[in-house]
């Protein structure tokens, strides 16, 4: 028997959308639905928010620039000045007071008028300032008669000496017995001595001349 | 796609509805990275505005520190010289040397660097060559040092004179030749970059008046006051005797006793004082001590005079100078302090317990016939003894000088040239007496102020200045 199947094509049974097909593009349109949505929400919501936030940011940093620019200012001014006054400090520091060195020496070595701990004298005197080492001071020295605990009562008068503490270091006691005629008594003890200064500033890498203000 | 199977229909809407979600992963996995970085562009900028806002935080005190630094730095550079004052300085060296006596033979400017644009401070160095004692030449460097503008003597050498017997010497001393290296430095004041300007300045350092002040303390410079010649000795002078030339003054040894002995004297003037400063003295000895010690003084410097004249070997004019001189000028500055206080003293007058004191042991020594010590003890006080009548001391005061007056008057009478040769007394009528040859008898005057009131046999009884005193016979 033929029999003849008169419905349009799309309403006969054996061509109706299945129910298999039909649940599948309904979970796949829920599917696709929820994959842009959650991009629509990530995109348009989290990304969003972030870009706001930045922009909150930048504007609150545009706002403290200036200040940020003055502050920059004031801080590479108080740097020019410190270094400069550090330097003028450094000026006034390094110097020594050569009267008062003299008269304290001078004290020493007259030793309030007593002759017989030691009566010294000096053929010259040669002062050199070094920034780094400090200033050498050297003088050729005399002390009558030919006791030679008189050296040595000098050297121990002059490690005593108000300026001592200033000294780095200080040349040992040596002698050369010498004699006058013409002078009395005529014998004498020559030696050479040596005062050495700690430098009056500490030195760091650049010297003063190099560093001053810059 | 209706012909499509059914197995198809479902691989075509699962791919399709796994694209559409693959693409949308891949959007929201974009979006996510973008988010990422706008975070971590955020964090850097919260990070970048919690710096701002430190810095922000930290203006106020920056703000005072360049106001305070840039006040100061105006006043340190006052201590260097431009280069208008280094003429100036050149100029002051003429003073100097004018002022210490030193001889200046010689200015000498070291080289400087040429770029002076580089440096903002710029070292120059002077080389002055002189001639000049010692002292002169200490006072000199000693100016240089105290000068207002910095300079610093960086170098120095003495070359010792008078070796020869023809030495030069100004003021007795021996002169030297010396060299000196100066160094000052100019200042480049041209800013590094560019000077802030600080809103409300004037206002600020107002405020900061104090501590910009307390700030420039620290760059004080450390001057020195040089003491002087003191008597000390030029060390860079040979103090020993020269056996060729002659010496017509006295001896070493001589000169050693003769410092001993002024020494000596000063010890002994020194002991008086510390005497008349003990709790335990007396006011009547401390005024006693007190003339002693100025007699003393004057008479000291006086012989010091001619004894200084006389040392001429080095070491004991020192001890002269520290030991005599010294110490004699201490005692007169001392004395001088004393006379001041007493000046000052708000009473002019005595205490009233040194007062009674002082009446009775007057009172005292006029019974026990101490004439002479009543008498002085009034006269070491009477410049405190004129005490108003108002003031309750004034019966003492007037009981003081009524025992003065009786000392002095006995004293006088003491001296008096009397001499009782021979008595006649008359008990029914005036006994008389032989004085000096010539008879009075009782109620003749000897002279104006001199009585003869009473004769009896073993004394005879006189009026003198209106007080009775008997000689005996």
């Amino acid at each position: 028997m033929i029999r003849i199947n008169l419905l349009p094509a799309d309403l006969r049974r054996g061509n109706r959308i299945p129910a298999k097909v039909l649940g599948a593009a309904f979970a796949g349109a829920i599917a696709a639905s929820a994959a842009v949505g959650w991009f629509g929400i990530v995109w348009f919501g989290d990304l969003g928010a972030a870009e706001t936030a930045l922009r909150e940011v930048e504007a609150r940093l545009a706002e403290r620039e200036k200040r940020v620019v003055y502050h920059d200012q004031l801080q590479a001014n108080r740097k020019d000045y410190g270094g400069r006054v550090q330097t003028i400090q450094e000026i006034a520091k390094s110097r020594r007071l050569w009267s008062k060195f003299c008269d304290e020496l001078i004290d020493v070595v007259n030793n309030n008028g007593d002759t017989e701990r030691h009566l010294a004298w000096f053929d010259g005197m040669t002062v050199k300032s070094d920034p780094k080492k400090g200033a050498t001071v050297t003088m050729p020295g005399n002390v009558q008669e030919a006791d030679k605990s008189r050296v040595a009562n000098l050297h121990e008068d002059l490690e005593a000496a108000p300026f001592a503490p200033e000294l780095a270091s200080k040349s040992d006691p040596t002698f050369r017995l010498e004699v006058d005629k013409v002078r009395i008594p005529a014998q004498s003890l020559a030696f050479p001595l040596a005062l050495q200064f700690q430098p009056t500033v500490v030195e760091e890498k650049k010297g003063v001349k190099k560093a001053p203000g810059k | 796609m209706a012909n499509w199977t059914q197995k198809k229909q479902l691989l075509a809407i699962a791919g399709g509805a796994g694209a559409i979600c693959l693409l949308a992963a891949g959007g929201v996995y974009h979006a996510q990275v973008q988010i990422e970085e706008l975070g971590r562009i955020t964090l850097e900028k919260q990070q970048a505005i919690t710096v701002a806002e430190g810095k922000i935080a930290q203006i106020p005190t920056l703000e005072k520190e360049v106001i305070i630094l840039r006040e100061n730095l105006a006043e340190y550079v006052k201590i260097l010289p431009d280069t208008k004052e280094l003429v100036a300085f050149v100029r002051m060296l003429n003073q100097f040397e004018r002022q210490s006596g030193i001889v200046g033979t010689g200015l000498v400017q070291k080289a400087t660097r040429a770029d002076k644009s580089k440096d903002r401070f710029l070292a120059i160095e002077y080389t002055y060559d002189m001639t000049a004692t010692l002292w002169q030449f200490l006072k000199f460097v000693n100016l240089v040092e105290n000068y207002e503008r910095f300079v610093s003597i960086v170098d120095f050498s003495i070359q010792t004179g008078g070796k020869g017997k023809n030495e030069d010497t100004r003021d007795g001393d021996i002169v030297h030749t010396m060299r000196v290296t100066m160094q000052t430095y100019t200042y480049n004041g041209k800013p590094a970059g560019k000077e802030v300007e600080i809103p409300d300045y004037a206002a600020q350092r107002e405020a900061l008046r104090e501590e910009i002040w307390k700030r420039m303390q620290a760059i004080r410079i450390d001057k020195y006051e040089h003491r002087g010649h003191q008597g000390r000795r030029d060390i860079f002078v040979d103090p020993r005797e020269r056996g060729d030339l002659r010496n017509q003054g006295p001896s070493p040894a001589e000169q050693r006793a003769l410092v001993e002995k002024y020494v000596g004297e000063v010890t002994r003037l020194r002991e008086i004082l510390q005497r008349m400063r003990r709790p335990d003295t007396t006011l009547f000895e401390q005024y006693a001590l007190e003339k002693g010690l100025r007699e003393g003084i004057e008479r000291l410097g006086s012989e010091v005079v001619v004894g200084e004249g006389r040392l001429s070997y080095a070491p004991y004019r020192l001890r002269w100078a520290r030991e005599v001189i010294g110490p004699l000028e201490d005692l007169r500055q001392q004395i001088h302090d004393v006379a001041r206080t007493e000046q000052k003293r708000a009473d002019p007058f005595l205490p009233m317990p040194e007062l009674e004191q002082m009446v009775a042991e007057m009172e005292r020594d006029c019974g026990s016939g101490m004439l002479e010590e009543a008498k002085r003890r009034y006269e070491a006080v009477s410049n405190r003894l004129n005490v108003p009548t108002t003031d309750p001391r004034y019966a003492l005061a007037v009981a003081a000088k009524a025992w003065h007056h009786k000392a002095s008057t006995a004293l006088d009478f003491k001296t008096m040239d009397i001499r009782v040769q021979g008595v006649v007394v008359n008990r029914g009528g005036r006994s008389g007496v032989l004085l000096n040859g010539e008879v009075y008898e009782e109620g003749d005057y000897v002279s104006d102020d001199l009585l003869v009131k009473l004769v009896e046999e073993e004394q005879v009884w006189f009026v003198f200045r209106g007080l009775t005193l008997v000689r005996t016979m």
